[in-house]
C-alpha cells in the first residue's frame, strides 16, 4: 500500500486523478478536514457509505487523524475497490505541510446556552425527524428534517451563525459541513446534540 | 461518557476504553500486546474518539502490555504509578491526581498490595451524577477473588507474599471497600487467569456492592485471616511472569 506525501495527494487530487477520502467520524470532519477531502466515516461496521456515486467515479486516497488507520483500512478495500494509498501524515501533519484546512466548529450544549440567554443573534436549526422533536427543542430553533436541509436552504438565513443540532451531534455534523459548503460562513455543529442538552438539563419548548 | 470492554479471551485478560462524546477524548486502560496497539487505534477512531491517555493499572507479570506502541502510534501520554521502575518517559501519576476527559473525571488510588505500584481508577460521568460510576480495579479487586500477592517477591517466597498480601488487605479495607456499593468494578482480569485466586469468576465485570457480599476474601476482616485465606487459594503462577514484567518496564534485555 503506497504512503503519500501530503503534497503529492493533494497535488493528485486537484489534478483530478484521485479523491482524497476523509475515514474521521462525522463529527471529527465537520471540526476540521483536509480541504476537498470527502468523508466516509470508518465505524465499527466498517467505512459508512456516503456520497456513493460521487466517490465510485475515481480512485481513493485513504486519509485518518491516525495514519496508520488510514492505512489499515486501505489494506482492507484494496480488494474490493480502486485505493491508491494513504496519507502518511495526521491532521497536524497535514497543516505542517503548509496545505489547507477546512470545517466548521463545535459548540458544546453550555456554551450554546449561554449565548442564547445573552440573547445572540444565531440560528438553531434542529435536523432531527418530526417524531423526534416530542422529546423537546430549542426554543427558537427551526425545525427541518436533515433531507429536507438541501431543498429548504432559501429559509435559512446567511447573516448570522447557523448551530446544527440533532440527537447526538452526529447527523448535525453532516449538515453543518454541508451548510459550510453551500456558502454559510458561520456554521457550528452542537456537540452531543439534544442528548446531552437535555441531559444537562437547558431548557426546551415542547412540541405537542 | 462512552465506555468499551476489549477482552484477551484466551488469557483472561480484560482491557477498556473510556471517553468523552463532546470532547472526542478517550483513555485505554491496560492495553494488551494480545490485541495490538493497531487494535485500539482502529476502535477509537470508529468511535470519533481521539486517544489522549494510557492508562496503566500496575505493571503486568501475565502479558505484555502495547501502551508504548499504541502511544507511538497516537501520541497518547502513558500514565503508570510513580512507583513503578518503567525505563521509559511516561507521566508518573500519585494518589489523589485527577485526569479529565471532558466531563470525565478519573481519579487515581493508590491500591498496592498485587504489585506495590498498583493503581485504581475511580471514573466519574459528570454529565450524569458527581457520584462515581466505575472502577478499574486493575489486580486489586477481582469479581470473585482478588490479586494474588506473590508475583513480586517471587512465588517462592512466602514471606514476601504475606506481607504483599498484608499490604492488600488495607487497600481493600480502606480504599476500596469504603466506595459506594453501586460502583461498577472493571478488573484487568477474570476467568482461568492467573493474577488472581482459585475463585476467579468468568463475569469479566462485577458490582461493589455484590462483591462485599459475595466475595470470599473480602469476609475475612482481620488482617491475619485474609492472609491465610489468599495464600492458601493460590495457583500455578502466569508463565514467564518475571520477564513479562520486566519487558514491561523497559528492563528486559534486548535479545
Amino acid at each position: 500500500m503506497k504512503a503519500y506525501l501530503p503534497q503529492e495527494a493533494f497535488q493528485l487530487v486537484n489534478r483530478g486523478e484521485a479523491l482524497l477520502i476523509d475515514i474521521s467520524s462525522d463529527r471529527q470532519f465537520a471540526q476540521a478536514h483536509p480541504k476537498n477531502a470527502i468523508n466516509l466515516p470508518y465505524t465499527a461496521n466498517g467505512l459508512q457509505a456516503g456520497q456513493v456515486e460521487e466517490t465510485l467515479e475515481k480512485p481513493w486516497i485513504l486519509f485518518g487523524r491516525i495514519p496508520a488507520v488510514a492505512r489499515s483500512v486501505a489494506e482492507s478495500l484494496a480488494p474490493s475497490r480502486e485505493i491508491m494509498g494513504y496519507l502518511d501524515v495526521g491532521l497536524e501533519g497535514w497543516q505542517a505541510a503548509g496545505l489547507p484546512v477546512e470545517g466548521v466548529g463545535n459548540i458544546t450544549p453550555d456554551e450554546l446556552h449561554a449565548r442564547l440567554q445573552k440573547g445572540e443573534p444565531l440560528t438553531v436549526i434542529d435536523v432531527r425527524e418530526p417524531y423526534e422533536w416530542r422529546s423537546g427543542v430549542i426554543e427558537g430553533a427551526l425545525k427541518i428534517p436533515m433531507g429536507q436541509i438541501p431543498s429548504q436552504l432559501a429559509s435559512i438565513p446567511k447573516d448570522r451563525p447557523v448551530v446544527v443540532v440533532c440527537a447526538s451531534g452526529n447527523r448535525s455534523a453532516t449538515v453543518a459541513t454541508f451548510l459550510h459548503q453551500q456558502g454559510y460562513p458561520r456554521v457550528m455543529n452542537l456537540a452531543g446534540g439534544m442528548s446531552l442538552w437535555i441531559g444537562a438539563q437547558h431548557p426546551v419548548v415542547r412540541i405537542p | 461518557m462512552i465506555a468499551r470492554i476489549y477482552l484477551d479471551e484466551a488469557n483472561g485478560c480484560a482491557s477498556y476504553l473510556i471517553g468523552d462524546e463532546i470532547e472526542c477524548k478517550a483513555a485505554i486502560v491496560d492495553p494488551l500486546d494480545a490485541l495490538g496497539s493497531l487494535f485500539y487505534a482502529e476502535k477509537a477512531a470508529a468511535l470519533g474518539m481521539e486517544i489522549a491517555w494510557i492508562l496503566e493499572t500496575h505493571i503486568h507479570a501475565d502479558h505484555r502490555s502495547c501502551g508504548r506502541d499504541l502511544a507511538a502510534l497516537t501520541g497518547a501520554t502513558v500514565g503508570i504509578s510513580a512507583q513503578a521502575p518503567v525505563r521509559y518517559p511516561v507521566h508518573t501519576l500519585h494518589e489523589g491526581e485527577q485526569i479529565k476527559l471532558g466531563s470525565v473525571l478519573i481519579d487515581v488510588l493508590e491500591t498496592p498490595g498485587h504489585t506495590p505500584e498498583s493503581l485504581s481508577f475511580l471514573v466519574t460521568d459528570f454529565r450524569r451524577s458527581a457520584q462515581p460510576l466505575l472502577l478499574f480495579s486493575g489486580d486489586a479487586l477481582f469479581s470473585g477473588d482478588v490479586g494474588r500477592p506473590d508475583l513480586v517477591g517471587g512465588v517462592e517466597n512466602e514471606e514476601a507474599a504475606a506481607k504483599a498480601a498484608q499490604v492488600l488487605f488495607h487497600t481493600l479495607q480502606e480504599k476500596i471497600l469504603p466506595l459506594p456499593d453501586e460502583l461498577l468494578v472493571l478488573p484487568a482480569h477474570y476467568g482461568g487467569s492467573a493474577c488472581g485466586g482459585l475463585f476467579m469468576s468468568g463475569v469479566p465485570f462485577t458490582t461493589l456492592g455484590y462483591e462485599k457480599k459475595s466475595n470470599t476474601a473480602l469476609q475475612s476482616k482481620e488482617e491475619q485471616s485474609f492472609v491465610a485465606h489468599v495464600l492458601s487459594l493460590l495457583k500455578p503462577p502466569p508463565r514467564e511472569a518475571v520477564t513479562n514484567r520486566a519487558e514491561n518496564l523497559g528492563t528486559a534485555i534486548e535479545a
